[in-house]
């Protein structure tokens, strides 16, 4: 708490992104998918919604064997309210476009 | 499908981010291993890539944060906070950060890097060698040469030829310069070379060059005669005792010697060429304004100056053949030789105004105004003797007077400008003594943390007072410096420029020589001084135990 948190274009897709399905766990690759944003990119803006309380993350629990485990992703209740409140005031600004029509 | 090659490819990505992760800072490496176990994901090889290098900027920003996350630490603390020592004290830190230190003693280095404390600190660092040049001025003046030799820039192969400190390099810059523009032959004899040039064999050839530009410059003569009187009143000293006979009868003999001396006596003017050699200097110097003003220095100390006991030694022959004429009835030709000699002195008074030439001419009129007194009185002239007489008095009051004002002028200009100078070279000193000690001490810290240095003994107390305070105390004394030196840098800046006087560019020497005879580091030269240093030294250590020892049983006492 208390990281002030600057509201890009990249970081309102992403918020996007982890409201289609806010309860569901997403994995890094597939939110870049989503987005468009690249590793250099998405994490960062991980990074920062996790400190700032936002974002919840958990490593997965029976990992595929051969490979390391994964790294999920999930707004925290209080995350899901801000993330709505801030889309839908970029929504009104016209700073920025919604991909998808639920969220 | 991938092929072999974009299968590389992907292996090449995966092993980067594998590579990045095993030396990705700890507080962050779980985002780098989340990065990583990503790729296990991406099938298509450029996408495998792409990942990869986002991971890598990651891991660079990852990098550059821990990095400032350390230097907001003191100096010798990790990011551990366990204490280090066994008695479960930590270890004593200093109180600023490694940034706060680091913006500090950055500041004080960049102050010293700026143009005004380049110069500040070649101009201490020059008069703590004595005004030798250092490796650094030698190149400089070789870049100068080399720039000078491409452009075919004659007049900066002679400020190079009067600049340069070793005579015998110097003397083929001038052959350079003198080829390109053979009217710049004054400064075959312009500079002082010594006699120490190991290539003789041009010297006659020079000598001849310089006599044909200028033939009726009595300066030119006189400098061959120095040239060839030199050797032989060492050679005489070195064999005999001294007596104040000894010049007259070994430079007399001398044919060579006597040839040019009374071509210079009779020679219709005199130009030391003192104000070209000053033109050049200052020239050069403007043109290379960053070049060391001990160079500069030696540029101007090494000009020629007229041989006080040559000059003289001659016009005491001249006298003496001058009274013999006379009382040999030739009163007229004894007259001429006399006027040579006070001609040559009055000269020499309006060409140059350098203080030792000045007395120098002064010396030689009053040879001759003798000479005539004593040709009138042989001859009964008493009214003419008397006119001389009086004369002689003018110029031996003129004379006393010029040498006690030289004098004077010179301790004024001493007193006042010594307690400057004195204040520029303990602030330069001071400046590295503390930037010494914080360097010393911040690694004592920062290296003491990876072999456990523990707690806080006394050592530990000390760096970390230094941590604390050297850094400030560094870019006070640098500012000082810096401060202090400003009127010395006026005075460059206006030697430069041309706004100085004759009289006062001579003062640049006294106040440049003035920093070297203010010099602190001098005294740590002598043995006396170093091993009073290390008595008073040692002395203190003993104190300090003694009085520690004394302390610690005191403290016992009351507990039993």
């Amino acid at each position: 708490m208390g990281v002030r948190l600057r509201i890009s274009r990249q970081t309102l897709a992403l918020l996007e992104a982890l409201l289609v399905h806010p309860a569901q766990w997403h994995h890094g690759y597939a939110l870049s998918q989503q987005t468009g944003l690249a590793s250099g990119t998405l994490y960062p803006i991980l990074m920062r919604l996790e400190k700032s309380g936002w974002l919840e993350t958990r490593w997965e629990d029976v990992p595929v064997s051969g490979r390391p485990p994964r790294h999920f992703y999930r707004l925290s209740g209080y995350g899901r309210e801000w993330a709505r409140e801030e889309l839908g005031a970029a929504r009104e600004s016209k700073f920025w476009k919604p991909a998808h029509s639920k969220v | 499908m991938s092929t072999p090659q974009n299968s590389m490819l992907t292996r090449m990505a995966v092993s980067s981010v594998d590579f990045a992760v095993r030396y990705w800072p700890e507080s962050s490496r779980r985002w780098g291993q989340a990065l990583l176990a990503e790729m296990g994901e991406i099938s298509e090889p450029g996408a495998a890539l792409s990942w990869a290098a986002g991971g890598i900027v990651l891991f660079f920003r990852a990098l550059l944060s821990h990095f400032f996350d350390w230097m907001r630490l003191p100096a010798g603390r990790g990011f551990s906070r366990a204490p280090i020592s066994s008695d479960g004290k930590g270890p004593q830190f200093p109180k600023h950060s490694r940034l706060a230190t680091g913006v500090i003693l950055l500041g004080a280095v960049a102050l010293l890097l700026l143009p005004v404390g380049r110069e500040a600190r070649n101009t201490v660092a020059a008069s703590w060698r004595g005004f030798h040049p250092s490796a650094g001025d030698r190149r400089d003046l070789e870049k100068i040469a080399e720039k000078a030799e491409k452009e075919k820039d004659a007049r900066g192969l002679a400020f190079v030829a009067l600049t340069y400190p070793n005579p015998n390099r110097a003397i083929q810059f001038a052959d350079r310069a003198v080829a390109l523009d053979s009217s710049l032959a004054w400064i075959y004899v312009s500079r002082y070379y010594g006699g120490d040039i190991e290539d003789s064999s041009r010297s006659t050839e020079r000598s001849k060059l310089v006599q044909k530009s200028d033939p009726d410059n009595a300066f030119v003569y006189l400098m061959s005669a120095f040239a060839e009187g030199e050797p032989r009143l060492r050679k005489a000293i070195a064999k005999a005792a001294w007596t104040p006979e000894a010049p007259g009868e070994t430079l007399g003999s001398d044919k060579e010697w006597m040839k040019e001396m009374e071509t210079a006596f009779g020679a219709p003017k005199y130009d030391g060429y003192y104000r070209r050699h000053e033109e050049l200097v200052r020239e050069g110097w403007k043109r290379n304004p960053s070049l060391s003003p001990g160079l500069v220095a030696i540029g101007l100390w090494v000009r020629s100056i007229p041989d006080a006991l040559q000059v003289q030694t001659y016009a005491d022959l001249r006298v003496e053949q001058a009274l013999q004429t006379g009382s040999a009835g030739k009163v007229d030709d004894a007259k001429a030789m006399l006027s040579e000699v006070t001609e040559l002195g009055t000269r020499m008074l309006g060409a140059d105004p350098t203080p030792f030439v000045q007395i120098v001419g002064l010396g030689l009129t009053k040879r001759g105004l003798e000479g005539f007194k004593k040709l009138y009185r042989a001859e009964g002239r008493t009214h003419e003797a008397t006119e001389t007489e009086v004369q002689l008095k003018e110029v031996e009051a003129s004379s006393d007077g010029r040498v006690h004002s030289y004098m004077g002028w010179r301790s004024d200009v001493m007193s006042a400008v010594r307690r400057k100078a004195l204040v520029v070279q303990l602030s330069a000193f001071l400046s590295i003594l503390f930037a010494v000690t914080v360097v010393l001490s911040l690694l004592a810290l920062e290296v003491g943390t990876a072999f456990r240095w523990k707690g806080s003994g006394m050592g530990r107390r000390i760096a970390c007072g230094v941590a604390n305070y050297g850094p400030a105390l560094f870019l006070m004394s640098s500012v000082v410096f810096l401060w202090s030196f400003r009127p010395f840098a006026a005075i460059f800046a206006q030697y430069r420029t041309g706004e100085l006087s004759n009289l006062e560019s001579i003062g640049l020497f006294w106040e440049l020589f003035t920093i070297g005879n203010a010099n602190l580091l001098k005294y740590f030269y002598e043995p006396y001084h170093q091993w009073l240093i290390v008595t008073v030294a040692l002395a203190a250590i003993a104190v300090v135990v003694i009085v520690r020892g004394l302390m610690r049983g005191k403290t016992i006492a009351p507990a039993r």
